[in-house]
């Protein structure tokens, strides 16, 4: 287990994972080569092919698949219940840049945002997805708007950082199954400030994405009711 | 008005089945907060096949020509009702389910730490 550092702020970098043995080891030593050197913990999510086997990081590993969200909210409450004042998530299959972490962490530590999201739309540089994928976040913008009246460009971006305000409502309430619009929805009702900072996002490194088209349909859907139904929701207090 | 043959088989089809939800019940093989929706659902369409006159005239005001179709109707509706409830009753689940897997394997990754074993689950 990493050493906790008392003066400075601390930061948990979540992975989640599933069957990403081939990249997951170059995300955590990207993490790891930070300035601020956070400590890193994979959440291996049901893997079968040795993920996180022999990482430098913690590796906590649930028992079966339970979905890339409550991988991601399995890392939010061990950052909650081991005391860090900030959790970023940084994905297991190589997209995201760790370079991009510290733009991110910086407006928290200065107490300008309580959530902070990588946007690969907001200079458009990089990896862009495909027609289809964009089409959606054109939708899920559109969706947000009308939901909280928040403007996010990249709103099914998981490249993020989040205080421990917001990180308490997600550590509550975080959707299995395509989570991001729906934790957005929930952080902007809840009265976070979320902040974009663009991104560069690459192409995976390895294994295939789990979004092919049917899937793509059903995130839409999903994300579109969920928002429907969200509204109709009190609002979440999260665990502090 | 005479007992017609249709009123017979719903009371028979609907004691047998209530038979049968008592004796899982007797055996424990229904858990106390599922049996009570399966009392209702299993005895409702005995009642009613015991007390036709009104239904029959409930039909006539719905416009149901064919009075059985109303009971017909109504055991679809009970059992649509009990499928939503075990849907709640599985959502209910499937949430805790989630959390002791969570639960688990940050504490399976804690006693790890602390005793510098690692197995793979």
């Amino acid at each position: 287990m990493e050493s906790p550092r008392a003066a400075s702020p601390r930061t948990l970098v979540v992975v989640p994972a599933f069957n990403e043995a081939a990249s997951v080891g170059r995300v955590v030593a990207e993490a790891r080569a930070l300035p601020q050197a956070p400590d890193v913990v994979v959440i291996d999510d049901g893997s079968s092919d040795g993920t996180g086997d022999g990482v430098p990081a913690r590796v906590v590993r649930l028992p079966f698949n339970c979905g890339i969200g409550a991988a991601v909210q399995t890392g939010i409450r061990l950052a909650l219940d081991d005391g860090y004042d900030f959790v970023a998530r940084l994905d297991g299959d190589g997209q995201h840049d760790a370079r991009v972490l510290p733009a991110l962490l910086a407006l928290l530590h200065a107490g300008q945002a309580d959530f902070v999201v990588g946007s690969r739309y907001v200079e458009r540089e990089g990896f862009q997805s495909s027609g289809p994928r964009r089409l959606g976040s054109r939708w899920f913008r559109l969706l947000l708007r009308l939901a909280c009246g928040q403007q996010v460009s990249d709103p099914t971006s998981g490249l993020w950082a989040a205080n421990r305000r917001a990180a308490a409502l997600l550590g509550a309430e975080y959707a299995s199954d395509y989570p991001e619009v729906d934790a957005l929805v929930l952080l902007a009702r809840s009265g976070c400030r979320i902040v974009e900072v663009p991104t560069v996002m690459r192409e995976r490194t390895a294994g295939t994405s789990s979004i092919n088209a049917p899937r793509a349909l059903y995130y839409m859907l999903k994300v579109t009711v969920a928002l429907g139904v969200g509204r109709l929701r009190p609002r979440a207090l999260g665990r502090s | 008005m005479a007992i017609r043959p249709f009123q017979i088989f719903v009371a028979a089809s609907s004691l047998a089945l209530t038979a049968l939800v008592l004796e899982l019940i007797r055996r424990r093989k229904i858990k106390d907060e599922l049996w009570l929706p399966w009392l209702i659902v299993s005895i409702t369409p005995f009642v009613m096949s015991l007390w036709i006159s009104p239904w029959a005239e409930l039909a006539h005001l719905l416009g149901i020509a064919y009075e059985p179709a109303l009971l017909l109707m109504a055991g679809l509706l009970l059992c649509l009702a009990l499928i939503l409830y075990l849907t709640v009753v599985v959502s209910t689940l499937m949430r805790q389910n989630l959390r002791l897997a969570q639960e688990m394997a940050l504490l399976r990754e804690r006693i790890e730490s602390a005793t510098g074993a690692r197995s793979r689950g």
